[in-house]
């Protein structure tokens, strides 16, 4: 399986799904036209990727837990992705986690004094049920 | 509210930052954007600040472009308002949109069952629509509002009767001193 890298513009983010590097990013501004539309390949990307590693652990015939980082690096991102980015990381919780156990964790960038930002990441945790871990930046 | 004034009247006592009157679209919404963005970082605006203006004009615009605030009886290009003020210690964000009956009749509805629920019931609702199950145009067609009012320091709205139709106002304030304009 292939990585997926998309390029981002003023409205839409950059994102880099590499399992081979053990890159996972979606950074950026996200308010594109169809949200659902563009996220679209991340969905079908993850869920490929669970079944890939599914594959892989049954040929090692191993049962190993494995945790990942996802990084959300958003500057800003609208209300209808918000909605989008709640089902990607239900995703990873109802399908990774508990069907292929892959462990995701979310890595969540915010400026230090974007309060309004670091509230959204702990509503998002707070309403999916995994582990967010808050890291400023400049 | 603005149309409770004369435009030039509110043009001579606000500072106004943006001000846009056409078809609204998402290239305008982009532009109106990036000027208010220089503009707040020209002028030293928090981040908290900024950001919550930017969400408020992207919400409105994508509104009035997405969610039927808009007739829907044809083709027919209606224009609208974004307009973008300072006074003292606050921002305001004014749309002027035209709407049709049915449509004054369901954002009325939707504001003023905003209006009867305190921040907390309106957290849950806004939390209520992100982890409903299925996704669709119709339920998210409140989350903006939703966002930009449990964001902002107050709002109005109001409708005044335009042809067939009605011209639907509502800004929305953002205090700036409270976090630290310099």
């Amino acid at each position: 399986m292939e990585p997926l890298n998309i390029k981002g513009d003023d409205i839409s983010p950059d994102i880099v799904l590499n399992h081979y590097e053990n890159i996972f990013s979606i950074s950026g501004e996200s308010r594109p036209e169809n949200p659902l539309k563009y996220y679209e390949r991340v969905f079908s990307w993850f869920n490929d990727y669970f079944n890939y590693f599914y594959v892989l652990n049954d040929m090692r015939d191993s049962d190993i837990v494995v945790t990942k980082k996802l990084k959300i690096d958003l500057d800003y991102f609208n209300s209808t992705s918000a909605k989008v980015l709640f089902d990607l990381f239900t995703l990873l919780v109802n399908t990774g986690a508990k069907k292929f156990r892959i462990n995701f964790e979310i890595d969540w960038y915010y400026h230090a004094d974007d309060l309004d930002m670091l509230d959204a990441g702990k509503e998002m945790e707070a309403l999916c049920g995994i582990t967010f871990n808050y890291i400023t930046k400049d | 509210m603005m149309v409770h004034s004369s435009f030039p009247e509110f043009l001579y006592n606000h500072n106004v930052l943006f001000s846009y009157y056409g078809y609204i679209n998402k290239n305008i919404l982009n532009e109106a954007l990036k000027i208010i963005t220089v503009s707040l970082k020209n002028n030293n605006e928090s981040t908290v600040v900024s950001k919550r203006l930017y969400n408020t004009i992207n919400e409105c615009v994508e509104n009035i472009i997405k969610h039927n605030f808009f007739p829907d009886d044809g083709a027919v290009d209606y224009r609208s308002l974004l307009l973008v003020s300072r006074e003292h210690d606050h921002y305001l964000v004014d749309t002027i949109n035209i709407v049709n009956t049915r449509q004054k009749e369901s954002i009325h509805r939707k504001l003023d069952q905003f209006m009867s629920k305190n921040k907390e019931d309106l957290r849950n609702m806004k939390l209520d629509i992100i982890s409903n199950k299925q996704y669709s145009e119709v339920s998210t067609a409140g989350l903006g509002l939703l966002d930009m009012i449990l964001k902002c320091d107050g709002y109005h709205y109001h409708f005044k009767n335009y042809n067939a139709g009605f011209l639907f106002n509502i800004n929305f304030k953002i205090n700036s001193t409270a976090y630290g304009t310099t």
